[in-house]
């Protein structure tokens, strides 16, 4: 599995700090990536930290169409996060479990490899900060009505 | 008559301290523009509970009738 930052996410954290500016963000959405971003992407890729979300989330994301099969970002509100706590050579948070909404159809990408942390709801606004596989390397495949899919996300700063 | 078709930004939302109930709502909020001239969503919250569309395209403002089965699949990402 793979999992990285992104250059404007990082971006955008420096604005914050130590730039002091820029606007805090108390909702986060997780979008999926699938096979159908550039590469392809596999369970154990993702989308290149270079990528730019907002106009790069279906050629490189390969983000389901939001609205086909009932696909929507899953709002992620700052308080669903744990405390940071060391992980590895890191500081880690982990969120709580987050689904979906159930399909009510195939989505149009439908092999799901893992998710983007983003700061939009919107198809072509914001920015993603990161990306990443599925922990044991998996593939959800969301191809018919009914399928909930399920993610604890986490995201770790490396030292 | 076919249903009306939600034309604004939509996404899911679960948590209480957002929505009583969880489900598709579309969103409001002020937008800023970073340096980068990439425009965010600056704090959105929920506004007004939609639905999937039952043809499986979309979101519809009013609740369609109908059922499914769920299975749950996933993982840690």
């Amino acid at each position: 599995m793979a999992e990285n930052f992104t250059d404007e996410g990082l971006d955008r954290l420096l604005n914050y700090a130590p730039g002091g500016a820029g606007t805090l963000d108390t909702t986060l959405y997780l979008a999926a990536i699938t096979t159908a971003g550039a590469g392809p992407l596999t369970a154990s890729t993702v989308p290149p930290r270079t990528t730019v979300w907002s106009t790069g989330y279906l050629t490189a994301g390969g983000e389901p169409v939001i609205g086909t099969g009932a696909y929507a970002r899953k709002a992620v509100l700052n308080t669903d996060w744990g405390a940071a706590a060391t992980n590895a050579s890191g500081r880690r948070r982990t969120a709580v479990q987050q689904s979906f909404a159930a399909s009510t159809a195939a989505w149009s990408n439908a092999t799901v490899v893992g998710t983007a942390l983003a700061t939009a709801s919107t198809a072509g606004a914001g920015v993603a900060y990161y990306y990443a596989n599925f922990d044991d390397a998996s593939t959800v495949v969301v191809n018919a009505a009914g399928i909930t899919l399920q993610v604890t996300p986490y995201w770790q700063h490396d030292i | 008559m076919a249903a009306k078709k939600v034309k604004e930004a939509v996404a899911y939302f679960d948590h209480p301290e957002q929505v009583e109930e969880p489900g598709f709502y579309t969103l409001t909020g002020d937008t800023e523009t970073d340096e980068n001239g990439v425009e965010h969503e600056s704090n959105f919250t929920p506004d007004s509970l939609v639905y999937a569309s039952p043809d499986g395209e979309g979101f519809v403002y009013d609740k369609p009738e109908q059922t499914t089965e769920q299975a749950t699949e996933g993982g840690e990402s």
